[in-house]
């Protein structure tokens, strides 16, 4: 060993810490937020909601059917494979900006990492559009529903389900003029040809508690359904969280494109950050996963339905494009992610229909079609409160007409 | 990312950041680590941090003066480093000195108790080298490290210095010389004269 060799390998230093390199990266993006851009940022306009076009086919309940349905046969999640679809065919990937604005999410992202307890309860509000009033004076309600549910975690324990109704009203200033046309009724029937069918109150309503059969809660992630643990244990490289996904994907459907391994992952990080019990850890993949996702968008400051400032990225989704595969006739729309850039906190998500079409068709271009806002989230060894008179899951609303 | 990402050459990307100032932070996600690590061998603990966080704060301040015919962005980057590591010289002199002492001195290590004498004879003789470091000018430690710690080719080490390649290669010449000296002290029945090394 000569003296070049020695001095190689003398004074060993280890790699900089996360905490380090977080606090590097935010001087860094401090400073280039001071610097004026030469080139006007890209921003989406927002559209515009037009005149509504009333169709027949009756309000449908919430539902992201954002690619063709992938049934699965579930696999651990751990062993992930490389991918040999390679992701970039589905496009470019997101603009340095947006994925500067996830990266730091990233970094930033905490909350409960002991992430331990007998049940996860997640409160969320989520709002449904309705199509209401009669022919020819139809027009659009949001519907809005408060769900709390305790996940369980043991095999033996029941999830319950507590759903209040908080109220409806019109959805756009062109809705409130139709609803006062209508008489400005208090309440909506669910359907006009069948009274028995019930009504949405403008007001809130009761809180209808519903128990499920024993079993560890499960959540939509990748091809699959996984359970609170299994979400824990999700690999939180994003690389490797990737592999996992592309693999769980094509375990459910190996024939899956580029784009739709992409909308599949697009729609798994949406799950995971809003509706399953992820670690600090997990939610940063889930970051750095989005910051490199082809079609990514950044739409900048906004606030979500609560009213709470956050910062949301899109991806138009169910677009007739080659490649994907539509099992969803309803017509392109654009998903938001909001959450808080500066703790990573997830918000809210939004759908909203782009170009309406089958039996979405009476929805205004543009407008919010459905949300879901998370309110609150905690791990607990309580047991759920007031099951006595609860619903068991398999129970059948009665069919009216 | 695997396949999720397409590279762009760091040029093309600095270029194009005087436009749209955010591509910048891709230079941030290509050479920090590599950049700390540099740093921090020359100046350990927050020192390093510091050098590191600061080189790409002045990078992006002039990245309007990167001179793509005058080297690499890699090598424009560890010359701003350098330069900040220069203005700590008495810090980082003290630094060589301070783990030579504390290296020298090694907590009981069951794990390492069965240690050849080799093994032994060449953390003393690294121990040694670390602390001529401190002996030698700045220049001529600028030099040497650029090569061996920082990896940058003999040519790299001229951009980054704005020296031309003959100076670094009589820098790096002398500063061997030197380090040697402190090695052969170490193993006197070592022969002084060995073949030149080409790095």
């Amino acid at each position: 060993m000569d003296e070049l060799d020695l001095l190689a390998t003398a004074r060993p230093v280890t790699p900089p810490t996360a905490e380090t390199t977080a606090a590097a990266r935010q001087r860094l993006f401090d400073l280039m937020d001071a610097a004026p851009a030469a080139a006007p940022a890209v921003t989406v306009p927002r559209r515009r909601i037009r005149a509504f076009r009333w169709g027949l086919v009756p309000a449908m309940a919430a539902a992201l059917a954002l690619v063709v349905v992938l049934t699965s046969s579930w696999g651990r999640p751990d062993d992930p494979v490389r991918p040999d679809v390679d992701l970039a065919d589905a496009g470019p990937r997101p603009p340095q900006k947006l994925r500067n604005l996830l990266l730091a999410a990233a970094d930033r992202t905490m909350g409960d990492s002991t992430a331990g307890g007998r049940y996860w309860v997640s409160e969320v509000e989520s709002g449904t559009l309705l199509e209401v009033g009669r022919d020819g004076n139809r027009y659009a309600i949001m519907g809005r529903t408060e769900e709390t549910v305790w996940h369980t975690v043991r095999r033996d324990d029941r999830a319950v389900h507590y759903f209040r109704w908080v109220g409806a009203a019109p959805a756009s200033d062109a809705d409130r003029a139709a609803w006062k046309r209508a008489g400005s009724p208090a309440s909506w029937p669910k359907d006009e040809a069948c009274p028995d069918s019930g009504s949405y109150p403008a007001g809130a309503g009761a809180t209808r508690t519903v128990i499920s059969k024993p079993g560890a809660s499960t959540f939509s992630i990748g091809g699959g359904y996984i359970t609170a643990a299994q979400v824990r244990d999700l690999p939180t490289d994003p690389v490797r969280l990737e592999a996992w996904l592309v693999d769980s994907l094509r375990r459910g459907n190996p024939d899956l494109t580029a784009a739709e391994l992409s909308k599949g992952i697009f729609s798994s990080m949406l799950n995971l950050l809003y509706q399953a019990p992820g670690t600090p850890e997990v939610r940063a993949a889930a970051y750095r996963l989005l910051a490199v996702l082809p079609g990514l968008r950044d739409l900048g400051p906004v606030t979500d339905p609560k009213g709470r400032p956050g910062n949301a990225v899109t991806l138009v989704t169910n677009e007739d494009e080659p490649g994907v595969r539509q099992a969803d006739t309803g017509g392109a729309r654009e998903v938001r992610l909001i959450f808080d850039p500066e703790s990573g906190v997830p918000l809210a998500w939004e759908t909203r229909v782009l170009r309406p079409a089958d039996y979405l068709s009476w929805v205004p271009a543009g407008a919010v079609f459905d949300y879901e806002a998370v309110l609150r989230t905690r791990w607990t060894d309580d047991v759920p409160p007031d099951t006595a008179g609860a619903l068991p899951e398999d129970v059948q609303e009665p069919a009216g007409c | 990312m695997g396949g999720l990402e397409t590279s762009e050459d760091d040029v093309a990307v600095l270029l194009r950041s005087r436009g749209e100032p955010d591509c910048f932070a891709e230079l941030f996600e290509r050479y920090f680590t590599g950049l700390h690590g540099y740093a921090s061998r020359r100046l350990d603990g927050p020192g390093g941090d510091d050098v590191a966080a600061e080189t790409f704060l002045i990078a992006f301040r002039q990245r309007d003066r990167f001179d793509p015919g005058r080297g690499s962005v890699r090598a424009w980057l560890y010359g701003i480093a350098t330069n900040l590591i220069r203005a700590r010289r008495r810090d980082e002199a003290q630094g060589y000195l301070a783990y030579a002492r504390a290296a020298a001195h090694p907590a009981a290590d069951p794990m390492h108790e069965e240690q050849t004498t080799d093994r032994v004879a060449a953390a003393a003789a690294r121990n040694r080298i670390v602390a001529a470091l401190a002996g030698l000018s700045a220049r001529d430690r600028d030099a040497l490290l650029l090569v061996v710690w920082g990896e940058l080719s003999h040519e790299e080490t001229a951009a980054a210095l704005g020296v031309p390649v003959g100076t670094v290669g009589s820098r790096v010449h002398r500063a061997r010389r030197k380090i040697r000296a402190a090695l052969d002290d170490v193993d006197p029945t070592r022969p002084t004269e060995r073949t030149a090394r080409h790095g």
